[in-house]
C-alpha cells in the first residue's frame, strides 16, 4: 500500500488537474455516417430476405403445382374408368339380355311403332309439326 | 541487467496471444477458403452433377393410347391405368412365403405361376414384376399384406367395354401396349401417340416429394371414329350366331355396307373372341373371316357374270337361252349339272339368274368370253385388296383371264375357280346398288387428333357399269327375291334385290362332299338402297337344307328387318300416311294426333347415312362443348360473344349437310334467364 502510494501509475488522476467539464458534442456527420452504415444494412437484409423469400415461394409453389397436377391426372384417370364403366353397362348385348332376361320385355312389333322423320323446327308454327313419310 | 516486463502492463501478454488467435483464424479462413475454391471452383463440375442426379429423376411418360369410337361417338375401346404389382426381391427376407402370400392375395394363381414368383423373388436384385395388371380388388388385397419389398407401379390396359362387339375390326393391344390385330395394328401410330419426358425435382425429404417438373409432356394417341354403328354390329353378330347355332354351321360371316358411300356398318366373323382376353382365344376364332378367309361364291358371282354380258350388250334381260335338260358338256370330259337336277329349258338371260341356272350363266359366261368376263371381274374388285384399313385383307384368287380354258371360264361364269372374300361380294353387290360405281369399303370415318376431326372421305375406285345396267341387274335381283331362289329374304315392308349363292367347299384343292359355302348377298330398299349385307355361311349341316336360299336368305332378313327398323328407315311396300304431330313444350311427352292407337315413336335415327347429320341441341352447353360436338359432326362453326350458347341457328333437329355451318351465339346467362 504504501509503495503504491508512492508509484504513480498511468491511471492515477493528479489531484493538481482540475476536474474537466464534459461537454456533450454532437457529431452530425458521424451520425450521418451510422445512418448510412444502418440504412445499408437494412437494404442488404431486406434483399436478402426477399432472395431468400423468392426462392422459397417458386418451391412451395411448386409443390401445389405437383400436386394439382397428381389431383388432375387422378380425376382424369377417375373419369377414363367412368367413361368405361358407363360403356360396359350400355353395351347392346348386356342391355338386350337384361331387357329380356330379367325385364321380360319384347321387340316390338310392325305395328307397335311408327317412325316419324326428321323435321326442320324453323318451318313449323310453333304449336304443331307435320311429319310425313 | 535486462529490464523485464512489467506484467501489469496488459498491452505485452494479450497483444502475442492476439496474434496467435489471428494467425489461426487467417490460416482457418485461408482453409476454409482453399477448400471453397476446391469445392466450388475445381470439382464444381462432378458436385453439381451428383447435386443434380440427387435431386432430378428424367421420367419417360407414356402417352394415353387413342380411343375408337363408333359412328354415334360410343366407346367401343380405351386405356385405363390399372395397378401392375412389383418386388424388390432384395428387400424381401422369405421369398417362398412372400410368394405364398402374394398367390393367395391374387386368388387365380396356379401352382406354376406360383413356382415363377418365387424364382423371380429369389434372384435377389432389385426389380421384378409380380403380377402385371391386376384388377382393383387384386390389388387391395396385396396392398393388405403390407409385405415390406412389394409395391405397385401404374400401366395402360386396354379395355373393350363391349366384350366380343366387333371383336375382329376392333382388334387387340399386346403387353407393351403395342396393337397386335385389327385396326388396333393398322393404326398403332395415331393411336399411340408420342410419349413425354418429365424432369422431376425431387426435395430432400424423407419422403421425397416432388416440388417442379419440366419438360416435354406426352401427345395422347388420336382417337378414331369408325364407320361401325354398335347397334347394326350387335343384331349382325346376334343373328349371324343364331344362324349358325341353328343350322350347325362351322363358322360365318356378315358384311353390312352403306353402298353409297363404301362404310362398313358392321362386320361379323363367327365364331369370335373377347379382346379384353385374346390370349385365350384360339387361331381359328381370331381369325377376321370376313377379309381373311376367300371361298368360292358360287352362284352370288353369277352378278359378275350378268354385269358384264349387260354391259357389253351381249344380251339384253329379255334374250331368251336353252338350258336344255339341266346339263351341258364342257369339253369331252366334264359335264356340269343344274343344281337339284332341275331340268329349266328355255329360259329368258333373267330367269337365268332369278333361277339360278349354272347351264344358263356357263352360256352367258361364253357369250361374254373370257377376256371381257375377266376385264369385268377385276373391275368389280376381285382378285386385289380393296380396304385401306385390314392389314391381313386377303386379295382373293383371280386367274389371269389368258390362262382361262373353257373349263375355267364356265367355271368362273358360275362362282367357281375364283377365290373371293365376304368383303370383296359385298363391294361388289354394293356396286350395282349404287349405280355403277366401285367404292372402297372403310371402317374408319374420321380421325380425331386433338381438336381437329379428319374424315376420310368417300372413295370411288372406278366406275364397272353404267347406271342403266346397275338398274337392269338390279330389277333382275328383285326377282331373284320375289320369284327365285332368295324367297326367303322377303320383307314386309322393303323390295329386296339379292342373290343366292351355294358352292361346293374347297379344301386343299378337292372339293368335300356334303360340305357347302352357302351364302345371300343383298341390298335393300332396293330402289335407294341403304344397306347391301352379305351373309356367308360355312359347311351347314341341317335342319335346313345347305342352299344359299334355306340357309343364308333367312339370317340375311332378319339382319335387313331389325336394321330398317333401327334405322327408321321408310318402307317402299305400302308406305303409311304421314302423321301429324303436336309438340308438347311442357314436358317430353309427344302427342300424337294420327292412328288412334297407341303408338311408340322413335326418331329416325340415322340421318347420317344419307350422308346428312341431324343438329343437336347446343344450346346450354359451353362454347368449347359446342365446339366440340360440332367438330365430331363435321359443321363449320360460326361463334360470336364468349360464354355459353344462348342461340343456335339452324336450330336442333334440322338435318344438314356434313361441313355446313352453324352460327353459335355464346353470351353469359343472367339471373331468371332460362336456357
Amino acid at each position: 500500500m504504501h509503495g503504491r502510494a508512492n508509484t504513480p501509475t498511468a491511471f492515477d488522476l493528479s489531484p493538481a488537474l482540475p476536474p474537466q467539464q464534459v461537454i456533450a458534442e454532437v457529431d452530425k456527420a458521424r451520425q450521418l455516417d451510422y445512418r448510412r452504415w444502418l440504412l445499408l444494412g437494412l437494404v442488404l437484409l431486406a434483399a436478402a430476405l426477399f432472395d431468400g423469400w423468392q426462392r422459397s415461394v417458386p418451391v412451395a409453389q411448386g409443390y401445389r403445382l405437383e400436386e394439382s397436377q397428381r389431383s388432375r391426372a387422378r380425376q382424369e384417370a377417375r373419369g377414363r374408368q367412368l367413361r368405361l364403366e358407363i360403356a360396359s353397362l350400355q353395351a347392346p348385348a348386356l342391355i338386350e339380355r337384361l331387357a329380356v332376361t330379367k325385364l321380360h320385355l319384347v321387340a316390338p312389333g310392325r305395328n307397335d311403332q311408327i317412325v316419324i322423320e326428321r323435321i326442320v323446327p324453323s318451318q313449323q308454327p310453333p304449336s304443331s309439326v307435320v311429319a310425313s313419310r | 541487467m535486462a529490464e523485464r516486463p512489467d506484467p501489469c502492463n496488459w498491452r505485452l501478454t494479450v497483444g502475442p496471444r492476439l496474434l496467435v488467435v489471428g494467425a489461426v483464424f487467417a490460416i482457418w479462413t485461408v482453409a476454409v477458403f482453399g477448400r471453397l475454391v476446391n469445392l466450388q471452383i475445381y470439382q464444381h463440375a462432378d458436385l453439381d452433377a451428383k447435386a443434380e442426379s440427387q435431386r432430378t429423376s428424367l421420367l419417360e411418360v407414356p402417352a394415353q393410347r387413342g380411343d375408337l369410337l363408333d359412328r354415334h361417338g360410343k366407346l367401343l375401346a380405351n386405356s385405363v391405368d390399372v395397378d401392375t404389382v412389383c418386388a424388390v426381391p432384395s428387400k424381401i427376407a422369405d421369398p417362398g412365403k412372400a410368394a405364398a402370400s402374394l398367390c393367395d392375395a391374387l386368388r387365380d394363381c396356379d401352382a406354376a405361376e406360383r413356382a415363377a414368383i418365387t424364382k423371380r423373388l429369389e434372384r435377389g436384385n432389385d426389380f421384378a414384376y409380380v403380377r402385371r395388371r391386376v384388377s382393383a380388388d387384386q390389388a387391395r388385397r396385396v396392398v393388405a399384406l403390407n409385405l415390406v419389398g412389394v409395391h405397385f407401379t401404374k400401366e395402360p390396359q386396354r379395355f373393350y367395354p363391349n366384350r366380343e362387339l366387333a371383336a375382329h375390326v376392333l382388334g387387340y393391344v399386346g403387353s407393351e401396349n403395342k396393337g397386335l390385330a385389327g385396326l388396333e395394328e393398322k393404326y398403332d401410330t395415331k393411336l399411340r401417340g408420342r410419349p413425354g419426358q418429365m424432369m422431376l425435382q425431387i426435395d430432400g425429404r424423407k419422403d421425397r416429394r416432388i416440388f417442379n417438373r419440366v419438360g416435354d409432356p406426352p401427345v395422347p394417341g388420336a382417337t378414331i371414329e369408325l364407320t361401325i354403328d354398335a347397334n347394326l354390329q350387335h343384331i349382325a353378330e346376334r343373328e349371324l350366331r343364331a344362324g349358325i347355332e341353328e343350322n350347325r354351321a362351322a363358322s360365318g360371316s356378315v358384311v353390312i355396307m352403306d353402298p353409297a358411300t363404301g362404310e362398313i356398318l358392321a362386320l361379323a366373323s363367327e365364331p369370335t373372341f373377347n379382346p379384353n382376353d385374346y390370349a385365350l382365344a384360339s387361331a381359328d376364332c381370331l381369325r377376321n373371316r370376313a377379309v381373311q378367309d376367300i371361298y368360292e361364291p358360287g352362284s352370288t358371282f353369277k352378278i359378275v357374270t350378268a354385269s358384264a354380258a349387260l354391259e357389253e350388250k351381249v344380251m339384253g334381260p329379255t334374250d331368251l337361252i336353252e338350258t336344255g335338260g339341266g346339263t351341258i358338256a364342257i369339253g369331252p370330259k366334264r359335264i356340269v349339272k343344274e343344281a337339284q337336277g332341275h331340268a329349266y329349258g328355255t329360259l329368258s338371260f333373267a330367269d337365268v339368274i332369278v333361277k339360278s341356272s349354272n347351264v344358263g350363266a356357263i352360256k352367258i359366261g361364253f357369250r361374254v368370253g373370257a377376256e371381257r368376263l375377266g376385264r369385268y371381274v377385276a373391275s368389280f374388285g376381285f382378285g386385289s385388296r380393296l380396304s385401306p384399313d385390314f392389314p391381313a385383307e386377303n386379295a382373293g384368287i383371280v386367274w389371269q383371264p389368258s390362262q382361262w380354258t373353257d373349263g375355267a371360264l364356265a367355271s368362273v361364269s358360275m362362282g367357281y375357280q375364283v377365290g373371293v372374300t365376304p368383303l370383296q361380294m359385298a363391294a361388289a353387290a354394293s356396286t350395282v346398288a349404287n349405280g355403277g360405281e366401285l367404292v372402297q369399303p372403310r371402317v374408319v370415318r374420321a380421325v380425331i387428333d386433338g381438336d381437329r376431326r379428319q374424315p376420310v372421305p368417300r372413295k370411288v375406285l372406278r366406275r364397272v357399269t353404267s347406271a342403266a345396267t346397275a338398274a337392269e341387274l338390279t330389277s333382275i335381283m328383285e326377282a331373284v327375291v320375289e320369284r327365285g331362289t332368295g324367297k326367303l329374304a322377303q320383307l314386309t315392308d322393303f323390295i329386296v334385290a339379292g342373290k343366292t349363292g351355294t358352292a361346293n367347299k374347297n379344301q386343299d384343292g378337292h372339293y368335300l362332299e356334303g360340305a357347302f359355302n352357302v351364302s345371300f348377298v343383298g341390298f335393300v330398299p332396293s330402289r335407294k338402297p341403304t344397306l347391301t349385307i352379305l351373309v356367308v355361311i360355312d359347311t351347314p349341316r341341317g335342319p335346313n337344307k345347305p342352299f344359299g336360299g334355306s340357309v343364308s336368305a333367312p339370317i340375311f332378313q332378319r339382319i335387313a328387318d331389325t336394321a330398317l327398323r333401327y334405322l327408321g328407315a321408310t318402307p317402299t311396300i305400302n308406305p303409311v300416311a304421314p302423321v301429324l304431330v303436336t309438340r308438347d313444350d311442357s314436358g317430353s311427352q309427344v302427342r300424337v294426333a294420327g292412328p288412334a292407337l297407341p303408338v311408340t315413336i322413335i326418331p329416325a335415327a340415322n340421318a347420317s347415312l344419307t350422308g346428312q347429320v341431324v343438329l343437336p341441341e347446343l344450346r346450354g352447353l359451353s362454347g368449347r362443348e359446342a365446339l366440340r360436338v360440332l367438330a365430331r359432326l363435321g359443321i363449320t362453326p360460326r361463334v360470336s360473344g364468349e360464354g355459353v350458347v344462348i342461340e343456335q341457328d339452324p336450330l336442333p333437329g334440322t338435318p344438314l349437310e356434313a361441313g355446313g355451318a352453324c352460327r353459335l351465339a355464346l353470351g353469359r346467362p343472367t339471373l331468371g334467364l332460362e336456357i
